[in-house]
């Protein structure tokens, strides 16, 4: 029962470090490398989405700075166009004044030309009558009945 | 009955390599080594079919696999540390070596546990003691370290510390050898007042309990003696590791 025996000793050793090495090899080698390999991927995994988010993020930067610079240049655009206007409205207005000034200047010019012309024909007939009715005096020798009637006559004749 | 008993008891030569080596004699397969074989082969094909095919994404069967795989690397691991992880595929393949041995009573067909022949505990303490102070010796990064380990907690302790050299390896041994023998006697025993049923309701105890608690006793001291001796090769690695997270800020 207690003998000891050398050979069954040195098989057991061999057995047992056998048993481990293939142990060691098939069990834990294979279970460790599967297990690495999922880590590996779960990483992986991890760092995929990681990436998409940031380029993502990026993207939504990208637009929002592009949004508001767009926002921006419409409200210059707007400005501008503002102030065009404005000016355009103020020159319309200027030179609308202006010409109005020019026709009324004009309008008032004619006038007077048409009156002083109007007043010098008016004396030129006047001064025509003038003489007419005088030569029509100097001609004829009339009381003053006839006088009268001469110039009775002489206006229903110029009338 | 005790003639059967004691003929029970006796670790048979199977065969003999008329080979005559000098000092040790011919070469002797004996019993326990035959039963060993068999266990061995057993496990090896079981484990060639289970780790046949592994994928990423594990299947039922493999999923148990990793969960065993993971429990005996937290099991030793709650012992010996990190710089203890080295060690575990030993230690587990001595695990299912022990509990297998160990139980291989229960089935029958006149098998019989090769942990009561005690030259194959004397092989698993030995191989034990030698992990023991190889790991101690590398804990301690060489000779000078390995031989100062002998004078701790105080230099009074240097005999006792030499004394555990063996005393270990011959605790180890023995406690295994005893109990599977003890509970192979008792077996016998039972069996010859009674061969029907009431053995199953004992061999529940004696085979399974006792022999699981005894190969986890065995595997649990040697971690536990390993962790022992690599205490200040943890205690370096978790001052590194710390010194690297704050280089890392």
């Amino acid at each position: 029962m207690l003998e000891f025996n050398f050979w069954t000793i040195l098989f057991s050793i061999i057995n047992i470090i056998v048993l481990f090495l293939f142990l060691k090899k098939f069990l834990f080698g294979r279970i460790n490398a599967i297990l690495e390999e999922r880590a590996r991927v779960v990483q992986s995994e991890i760092d995929k989405a990681k990436e998409e988010s940031e380029r993502a993020e990026k993207i939504r930067s990208d637009y929002e700075m592009s949004m508001s610079s767009a926002k921006e240049d419409a409200k210059k655009i707007i400005a501008d166009a503002q102030k065009t206007a404005n000016a355009q409205s103020a020159a319309i207005t200027h030179q609308a004044q202006e010409e109005a000034n020019r026709i009324v200047e004009s309008t008032r010019k004619e006038l007077e030309i048409e009156r002083e012309r109007s007043v010098a024909s008016a004396q030129n007939e006047i001064v025509s009558l003038a003489m007419e009715a005088a030569q029509k005096v100097l001609e004829r020798e009339m009381d003053e009945k006839d006088n009268r009637a001469i110039v009775d006559a002489f206006l229903a004749e110029e009338e | 009955m005790g003639e059967k008993l004691v003929e029970e008891l006796e670790n048979r030569t199977v065969f003999t390599i008329p080979v005559d080596i000098p000092l040790v004699g011919p070469i002797e397969i004996h019993e326990s080594i035959i039963v060993m074989w068999g266990i061995m082969a057993a496990i090896m094909i079981a484990v060639l079919l289970m780790t046949r095919k592994l994928k990423v994404v594990p299947g039922k069967a493999q999923a148990l696999l990793e969960m065993g795989v993971n429990f005996v690397y937290d099991f030793f691991g709650a012992n010996m540390g990190k710089a203890g992880r080295r060690y575990v595929p030993y230690l587990s393949s001595v695990l299912l070596y022990l509990c297998v041995s160990n139980v291989i009573g229960m089935f029958g067909f006149g098998l019989k546990p090769p942990t009561k022949d005690i030259n194959v505990t004397v092989a698993f303490a030995l191989l034990s003691i030698i992990l023991i102070e190889a790991a101690t010796f590398r804990g301690h990064g060489g000779a000078g370290g390995f031989f100062k380990s002998f004078l701790k907690p105080m230099p009074i302790m240097l005999p006792i510390n030499i004394m555990e050299v063996a005393i270990r390896p011959l605790s180890l041994c023995m406690r295994l050898f005893g109990n599977v023998l003890g509970a192979f006697v008792v077996m016998k025993l039972i069996e010859q007042v009674c061969g029907l049923i009431v053995p199953m309701v004992f061999s529940m105890y004696f085979d399974v309990f006792d022999g699981a608690i005894q190969a986890y006793v065995f595997v649990f001291l040697t971690s536990l003696f390993i962790g022992e001796g690599i205490e200040e090769e943890n205690e370096r690695l978790k001052a590194a590791e710390k010194h690297k997270a704050l280089a890392a800020k």
